[in-house]
């Protein structure tokens, strides 16, 4: 995975994509135990184009040219399925332009803040990630003041005081 | 609750804070193990999946 991050870093250098950050299940990895997943979910924050909208045809086409192939929703780089995510909400803007800094052995990345995960798997609300959110705030200490102004600012706090509830 | 029972649970409960407490690279070198134990069965239900190729830690 160190080269596949290497790749993105490069594509930030390159100014192809603003900033990114590791979120999904291998966000989630960062702070849990691991779960079985195959792609890595990289949200991006993307070069505002002329039209203002959001395009991944950019990113899509800098790899191609740099011999990653596409690969159904995922590019696959350096033997890793990468899933770019653009930041297509107020929520995951924030937890792009938040997320924590760290290595991957010698190699910078970002992984997004555990607060952030929590409330996008709140969010999203597939039946995967409630399942994964139950594991999630189990095992990971959450900073819980700085969780309630996340959910606060993205009106989820019924959403969660719900979920707690059926817990 | 049956002592043998809360006992088992307490052991799973501190290998899941232990796998928890692993270096970012060391769980993804788990997971990849994981990957490779499940892809049969994935494959097997017709889903397409790569396991990820396995680095080797640094200076091991």
């Amino acid at each position: 995975m160190e080269k596949t991050l290497q790749v993105l870093n490069g594509m930030e250098r390159a100014g192809v994509i603003q900033r990114y950050a590791i979120g999904g299940a291998v966000g989630a990895i960062f702070y849990m135990e691991p779960v079985l997943t195959y792609n890595l979910d990289v949200f991006v924050e993307l070069p505002t184009a002329g039209s203002g909208l959001l395009s991944l045809s950019q990113v899509y086409e800098y790899l191609r040219t740099q011999g990653y192939p596409e690969e159904r929703e995922c590019i696959n780089i350096e033997g890793v399925p990468v899933q770019f995510l653009p930041t297509f909400n107020p929520l995951i803007k924030e937890a792009v332009a938040e997320a924590r800094s760290t290595t991957f052995e010698q190699t910078p990345t970002r992984v997004l803040r555990p607060e952030h995960l929590v409330a996008i798997m709140l969010q999203t609300g597939r039946s995967r990630d409630r399942e994964r959110l139950a594991s999630f705030i189990a095992e990971v200490p959450l900073n819980e003041t700085y969780l309630a102004g996340v959910l606060e600012r993205h009106s989820l706090t019924a959403k969660w005081q719900q979920w707690r509830g059926m817990q | 609750m049956n002592p043998e029972l809360e006992k088992i649970l307490a052991e799973k409960q501190a290998r899941r804070q232990w796998l928890a407490s692993l270096p970012f690279p060391e769980k993804i070198r788990t997971l990849v193990r994981l990957q490779a134990m499940a892809a049969p069965i994935q494959r097997a239900k017709g889903r397409t999946v790569h396991v990820w190729p396995l680095e080797a830690p640094r200076g091991g």
